[in-house]
């Protein structure tokens, strides 16, 4: 019955995702090698990568494991750092439903990367929307796993410096903002984003900055609705 | 096991739970009935704003006031744009800018 082609399929999520593998690979790797310097073990790293899977709050809890963090301590700053993924899941939940029984997995294999491939993917018709968004969760995570593992076992073996290849997720955030910015009729929404990041970003410092700027971009996006949705209408034909 | 380790299997868990119900809360919150219209609406124009901020979460600890003024970053970012505006093609865009800001960190700045 299925008239879409599984291995083009495939390999259209692997491509769409190639720039998540490398930078988790590498960005990974570096949170292995922290984890085998602070003194723990390829099992802290796998573990850590497989069931927290998220780059900012693995790189911040190496050091909080040395230094003995209490529990609760641990668990609000973990709030803290990741609180932006609240945001995530607003616009996804009839996506990741498709999935059927690996709902749940979508729904937590959701760090920024993958959201960021996944709000601007265009299927080809011949591609199986469904598998491709497995496909594309299940590689980024592999990568990430495998980045770690390897960096905790392997790190101090291998001498390369890789220093400043994370640039490319912050090269694949401006890439999807482009595509989005060719893609949206109304780019207030855009604005929005940089008055509240850049405001909040003053005001309480690098720290503190991103759960405040996405909760005033949120209002600011109710406030102007109307401004965006009439923008939208007028200029869009394919709606 | 030293007892250290078990610890910090303890503080993985409590991370790793704290995270998962972060990314549940939408789902749980949205995921159950139809959604109303307006976060229907946030779904759509979200993105738009997170994008912009996610750029800038990168940047955040870039010092302008100090040597090299966010130059590279500055530069390496803008080319990645223009790079993407022309190709439409991501792979090539943050690729050639990676490993232009990999060269400029590592000679100029």
């Amino acid at each position: 019955m299925s008239v879409y082609h599984q291995k083009k399929t495939f390999f259209y999520a692997f491509r769409q995702v190639l720039p998540i593998i490398f930078s988790y690979l590498v960005v990974g790797f570096a949170f292995g090698i922290m984890m085998q310097e602070a003194g723990y073990t390829w099992l802290h790293a796998l573990l850590a990568s497989i069931f927290i899977y998220s780059g900012s709050l693995q790189i911040a809890l190496v050091p909080m494991i040395v230094a003995h963090t209490p529990l609760l301590v641990m668990a609000a700053s973990a709030f803290l750092i990741n609180s932006r993924y609240m945001f995530y899941g607003i616009g996804f939940t009839e996506r990741f439903k498709r999935q059927g029984k690996l709902y749940p997995y979508m729904i937590f294999a959701f760090p920024d990367e993958v959201y960021c491939v996944f709000c601007s993917t265009n299927y080809p018709p011949d591609v199986d929307p469904v598998r491709c968004d497995l496909w594309s969760a299940v590689l980024c995570h592999l990568s990430w796993i495998a980045g770690g593992v390897i960096g905790a076992a392997f790190g101090d073996m291998i001498p390369l410096d890789l220093s400043g290849i994370d640039f490319a997720a912050t090269g694949l955030f401006v890439c999807i903002f482009v595509n989005q910015w060719l893609e949206f009729k109304s780019h207030l929404p855009m604005y929005i984003g940089l008055f509240s990041g850049l405001l909040c970003l003053l005001l309480l410092g690098p720290d503190n900055f991103m759960l405040p700027a996405l909760s005033l971009s949120l209002v600011l996006l109710v406030i102007f609705k109307k401004r965006i949705e009439g923008k939208e209408a007028l200029e869009s034909h394919e709606a | 096991m030293k007892p250290d380790y078990l610890y910090a299997f303890l503080l993985i868990g409590i991370s790793a739970v704290v995270t998962i119900i972060i990314r549940a809360l939408p789902f749980a919150v949205f995921g159950q009935r139809k959604l109303p219209e307006t976060v229907e609406f946030l779904g759509k124009v979200l993105p738009g704003s997170i994008m912009v901020i996610l750029v800038i979460y990168c940047l955040r600890s870039v010092s302008l006031t100090t040597w090299p003024f966010g130059i590279p970053e500055f530069l390496c970012v803008i080319l990645c744009a223009v790079l993407q505006f022309r190709l439409r093609n991501s792979i090539p865009s943050i690729a050639l800018s990676t490993a232009l800001y990999m060269i400029l960190t590592r000679t100029i700045f």
